[in-house]
């Protein structure tokens, strides 16, 4: 099942248009809307806009159930009660500025549904609506994982049928004062590890989608800053959208990792996308 | 293709996609989407920038190693004022600051592209919000606002449009198509940036007017992809900055760890904190050839000079030896590889193979020129190249039709006709004349212009047409058709009574004359450029927008493919579904043509050359070209038809577009890297003669032979100049017949090292030392014996030492002209500077010992005659020596 944890702002709108992608792609072709009220926007615009978005799922063929949850406590907590854990669902959120802030996650409630929920969750910064849910064009960063794309696979799937070309990217970081008087030898070597990841995840993605067509290539690339790299190649390859992997590290590891992913968020030339996966 | 993307869209579904409405959005919402897309501006922000690139200059192993020893300069000379040693830490100090000063200047020029960026965006926009018409400005921009686009307008965002009329606009920012593109506001079901629905940011607007909505700002555009991959892609490091890098490091790592090494075994054998801490500054100071970095500097300078004078300006310092590196140019073919000047070079009947001549031949020329529009100016005939290049040929045509004085009318060339027109007088006959594609005329034809009169348009004949216009075009020249009629005496009346005739009206029965066949011709210096690319071991790729056998003739006539054969040619399509690997393995098989290829795949091309190890140069002109010519190792611009964009973002500027002059770059470009390793060979050898004192000084107790401003006096005084002379070498003759270096052999390499230091250094110092030793014995002086610096007798030693290493320097200068012949075959007095170099040292080294000021400043004194004429024969010593190396262990090439 797919859930939309929606939040009733323009960025919330933009955002359903990718649920309501992704259920057309579900077999159940069915999106649930979930609204924690929140007093942001008023309950009538909610009730408004719902029902816009039930015209849209209607016309995609998909079936929308809307639930407006009446505030009790804080907001992630009431969306998490409603979220059923398991690998079979999905959650789509967003990833907007705080009125006051300069993040995109840090803090906010789709971080909280990023980090606890039981399902999948994908949150979404939208930069670019005229795609209207429709990023044919798909760079994604890998971190190395040796789980290789199988945490990204049950993502994959329901962005598949809009898929048109997919690039791989392994940025293999390095310092920046040894990446100064790095030697050639030592670039090729670091170089080929990436490759051979990148051409296992290939492999394992060609006999994932059998004969659906699509331009797949990859690349791996040495950087002292992988998250400019990644906006680079986004600008490069002309990609509609970054998808990456939420970290699943301790602690420092994920303020330091945080901060990264929020600078690509922040300059991102593209729409972005942050997913958890969870186990089968 | 997946539907349901904005171009696909039809027009009254647009407002609602994109949440917006005819009337525009209001301020609240305006307000709510620019918090979450943020500004409409193509600039990326990192203020750190600045600062990180000047810190970068500071933190270098060279700049660091030359601090810590100035710092511990100044507080050896807290320690013991009198010994000059502020002196030498102020030296020091000043030459690392100009050092990173200089490297910082020069990064920071080269990061202008935004600033020609910013030409191509409107300050204001007008847009519809709440109702109304308001001039807002361009970066307050929303995906939703409606724009009111005018002929004239730069576009400031990418938008789908609503509304249109008349619709012209160019997309050669984008595109690097110059001819301009007609718009409307239909559905269309192309991909996004071929739609003829779409306004993009930074391209113009030509003529019509339109309302479009936004749907993409900033960075998010096609445009600011662009304008994020130009100012964001980091230029690569050049290979000499790479072997630079590597050399100082090593230098570096040597000087340090046999300075701290023989400080501690100074201190552990008991002499004093001062005399090792001079100690260790000597070892340190004698081991970095201080005035090596700013002789590369020099040598690259004086290198982009020359270069200058070969229409090859170098906006960067370090592009100067990294053009001479490169193992392959992907040059673009108009403008560079040909003329740009387009020239009819063969005219044939519509239906017998054979070229047509005489009167004839200006038959049809008379008639392409009723259907041009040619201007004459005071620089000679202007107008469409096409147009003037019939003009001429006609003008050339012995017994050809004289041009008329003027077309009655003339319809220009339409984009979707794909042909123009007019009519004129000719001989006494009123004339229409169609010129454009077969495929646009061919439906208009009635007949053809046979030679023994007319022939009818049956299937067989318009065949037989074909098949002729094919051989023209399989031969790589661009084909254009000229059909005729005479105008009835009705038009003529119409025509007379001042009557508009619609080119539509006119085109019926017409008489197929024949066919222009047009090519752009190859320099004629290019086929022998490509040669010598050839035999110097480069690769030379053409990367055209042009038909595949346009540049498959092009590339045959230029040497970059044989001729007659069929080269494999890589098309923008292919290039797209290929994925780096497949691309890797297509050049690897041989392709050396890529062809309708847009700008943005030469990024791609250049990614899988780097990919490949190889050292890659691009040439570019459009704004598009941008990132490539960033991403290459080197990026060259074309001077004369390239953009500011491109030229900013490139580091070498074509002053003339000629590919002949990316030769002439490239020998220079290698001619200044071996001179690079004859003055680092030159300089190095001096290390050894510096070093051996302090070792001596430390193992035996034996006085101290050179001090450490005298090691200064030759690394930052007598061995500039003969460096720069080296650095000034006219070319080998053989540089263009050896293949590029290998991008892993180093500028210091271990034979250079050996040869420098275990040979050369050693001799100079054995020889430097044996008179050292020869003065203080024949002064009295006794082993182990102590010495004051003030002393007469050490005085005189020291002096001769250095005056000796100075005077050997000479053999080692003419020796390093050549790797294996002597040096002497050249001419010493072809090289001016070389002179001034040898003299130096020679009044040098005799006022170090009779000249008082001098001898003041080193702490030298004089010695006999007899002595100094022992230090000269070390001229001969050294350079005897290498030369019989040289003639005993190489072979001559």
């Amino acid at each position: 099942m797919l859930y939309l944890a929606y939040d009733g702002s323009l960025n919330g709108d933009w955002i359903a248009r990718y649920a309501i992608r992704m259920a057309a792609a579900g077999h159940e072709r069915r999106l649930v809307l979930l609204h924690a009220h929140d007093g942001e926007v008023p309950a009538a615009v909610i009730e408004q806009k719902a029902a816009a978005l039930a015209r849209e799922c209607e016309a995609a063929g998909i079936e929308l159930e809307s639930l407006f949850l009446p505030r009790r406590g804080k907001v992630a907590a009431e969306l998490l009660q409603h979220l059923p854990a398991g690998s079979a669902n999905f959650c789509v959120c967003g990833a907007r500025l705080q009125p006051r802030g300069r993040d995109y996650l840090t803090a906010t409630v789709s971080e909280q549904l990023l980090r606890r929920a039981g399902c999948n969750v994908v949150a979404i910064r939208v930069v670019q609506p005229g795609l209207f849910g429709r990023p044919a064009n798909f760079l994604f960063p890998l971190a190395g994982h040796p789980r290789g794309f199988r945490t990204a696979l049950p993502f994959f799937h329901l962005f598949l049928p809009d898929m048109e070309e997919l690039h791989l990217l392994r940025v293999m970081s390095v310092s920046s004062a040894w990446f100064r008087y790095m030697t050639d030898p030592a670039i090729k070597k670091l170089q080929e590890r990436g490759m051979v990841y990148i051409w296992q995840v290939l492999e394992e993605i060609r006999r994932e989608i059998g004969d659906h067509p699509l331009h797949l290539d990859g690349q791996a690339i040495l950087s002292d800053d992988w998250p400019k790299e990644i906006l680079l190649q986004a600008s490069r390859l002309r990609a509609r959208m970054i998808l990456l992997g939420a970290t699943e590290r301790r602690l420092p590891a994920r303020f330091y990792y945080g901060t990264r992913m929020e600078q690509i968020l922040r300059a991102a030339p593209c729409d972005v996308g942050v997913y958890r996966g969870v186990a089968e | 293709m997946s539907t349901g993307q904005i171009q696909h869209l039809e027009k009254d579904l647009v407002f609602a996609s994109l949440h917006s409405r005819p009337q525009g959005l209001a301020g609240a919402e305006v307000a709510e989407r620019l918090h979450e897309v943020g500004r409409n501006s193509f600039e990326v922000k990192d203020p750190w920038k600045i600062m990180r690139s000047l810190v970068k200059q500071f933190t270098n192993f060279f700049t660091i190693l030359l601090v810590i020893s100035a710092a511990i300069c100044f507080v050896a000379h807290r320690v013991q004022p009198g010994e000059s040693m502020n002196v030498l830490g102020w030296a020091l100090l000043v030459v690392s600051l100009l050092n990173a000063f200089f490297s910082f200047f020069q990064e920071y020029r080269a990061e202008r592209a935004m600033e020609a960026l910013r030409k191509f965006l409107p300050q204001q926009v007008e847009v519809r919000r709440d109702g109304s018409l308001t001039t807002v400005p361009a970066e307050e921009l929303v995906p939703g606002d409606l724009l009111l686009l005018t002929e004239g307008d730069r576009v400031p965002a990418d938008a789908r449009l609503v509304a249109s009329h008349e619709l012209l606009a160019s997309n050669a920012p984008l595109t690097g198509e110059a001819a301009p593109v007609r718009l409307d506001a239909d559905a269309c079901e192309r991909r996004l940036t071929e739609s003829s629905n779409i306004v993009f940011a930074g391209c113009s607007i030509i003529r019509g007017s339109g309302e479009a909505v936004v749907y993409a700002t900033g960075l998010r555009t096609e445009f600011g992809k662009l304008a994020h991959l130009s100012q964001a892609i980091a230029r690569p490091a050049s290979p000499l900055e790479l072997e630079t890098g590597r050399m100082v490091r090593t230098l570096t790592v040597i000087a340090v760890l046999m300075g701290t090494s023989f400080f501690v075994y100074g201190m552990a054998s008991g002499r004093s904190l001062w005399v090792n801490l001079v100690f260790m500054m000597g070892i340190i100071v004698a081991n970095v050839p201080e005035g090596l970095l700013p002789t590369f500097t020099l040598a690259l300078a004086m290198g982009s000079l020359r270069m200058a004078r070969k229409n090859v300006l170098v906006k960067s310092l370090n592009a100067v030896e990294a053009l001479g590196a490169v193992h392959v140019i992907c040059t673009d073919k108009t403008g560079t590889l040909t003329q740009n000047r387009l020239s009819i070079t063969e005219l044939q009947g519509p239906s017998t193979a054979g070229r047509l001549t005489g009167s004839e031949a200006g038959r049809i020329l008379g008639l392409a020129r009723i259907a041009s529009e040619v201007r004459q100016t005071d620089k000679g005939p202007t107008g469409d190249p096409l147009d003037v290049a019939v003009h001429r040929a006609l003008a050339e045509e012995a017994g050809g039709l004289k041009p008329p004085h003027g077309n009655a009318s003339f319809y220009p060339f339409d984009v979707e006709k794909r042909r123009s027109a007019g009519i004129a007088e000719q001989e006494g006959r009123l004339l229409f004349a169609v010129k454009g594609a077969f495929e646009a005329l061919r439906p208009l034809l009635d007949g053809l212009q046979a030679k023994g009169g007319l022939e009818a348009t049956d299937d067989q004949a318009l065949a037989r047409a074909e098949e002729i216009m094919e051989e023209m075009a399989c031969r790589g020249l661009r084909v254009i058709a000229v059909a005729w009629r005479e105008l009835d005496e009705e038009e003529r009346r119409r025509l007379a009574a001042g009557d508009e005739i619609g080119q539509e009206e006119l085109e019926n029965n017409l008489l197929l004359a024949g066919f222009l066949g047009i090519e752009d011709p190859i320099r004629p210096e290019v086929p022998e450029a490509v040669a010598i690319c050839r035999r110097a071991g480069i690769e030379v790729v053409m990367v055209t927008g042009d038909h595949p056998d346009t540049a498959q003739a092009v590339a045959a006539r230029s040497g970059i493919t044989e001729s007659g054969g069929d080269a494999a040619v890589v098309t923008g399509d292919l290039l797209d579904k290929l994925t780096g690997d497949q691309l890797i393995e297509k050049i690897t098989s041989g392709v050396r043509i890529f062809a309708r290829t847009t700008p943005e795949q030469k990024m791609k091309i250049v990614a899988a050359y780097k990919r490949m190890g190889l050292v890659a140069a691009m040439t570019g002109d459009g704004v598009n070209d941008a990132p490539a010519l960033k991403a290459a190792d080197v990026g060259i611009a074309m001077g004369r038809e390239g953009t500011d964009v491109a030229r900013e973002a490139a580091q070498i500027i074509l002053l003339d577009d000629n590919f002949a002059s990316i030769v002439k770059g490239i020998e220079e470009g290698r001619t200044v890297f071996a001179n690079i390793r004859k003055f680092t060979n030159y300089v190095l050898v001096s290390n050894g003669p510096e070093i051996l004192p302090y070792l001596l000084y430390i193992l035996l107790p034996v006085p101290l032979a050179l001090n450490v401003i005298q090691i200064l006096s030759i690394d930052l005084g007598t061995d500039i100049i003969p460096s720069m002379a080296l650095g000034q070498e006219p070319p080998d003759p053989a540089e263009m017949e050896r293949p590029p270096r290998n991008r892993e052999q180093g500028l210091l390499t271990r034979e250079l090292i050996c040869h420098s230091y275990l040979f050369l250094g050693l001799l100079e110092g054995a020889w430097s030392l044996g008179l050292f030793f020869y003065v203080l014995l024949d002064g009295g002086w006794r082993y182990g014996q102590e010495l004051a610096g003030n002393d007469p007798l050490y005085r005189s030693a020291t002096g001769i030492a250095l005056s000796t290493i100075l005077l050997m320097q000479i053999g080692n200068l003419i020796g390093r002209r050549y790797a294996q012949r002597s040096g002497l075959d050249r001419g010493l007095f072809r090289n001016p500077l070389l002179v001034a170099g040898i003299l130096i040292q020679i009044v040098f080294s005799w006022a170090t010992l009779y000249f008082p000021p001098l001898q003041r400043v080193l702490q030298t004194g004089p010695v006999p005659l007899h002595v100094y004429l022992l230090a000269w024969m070390g001229i001969f010593l050294i350079f005897g020596t290498d030369y019989l190396r040289k003639r005993t262990f190489l072979r001559p090439a």
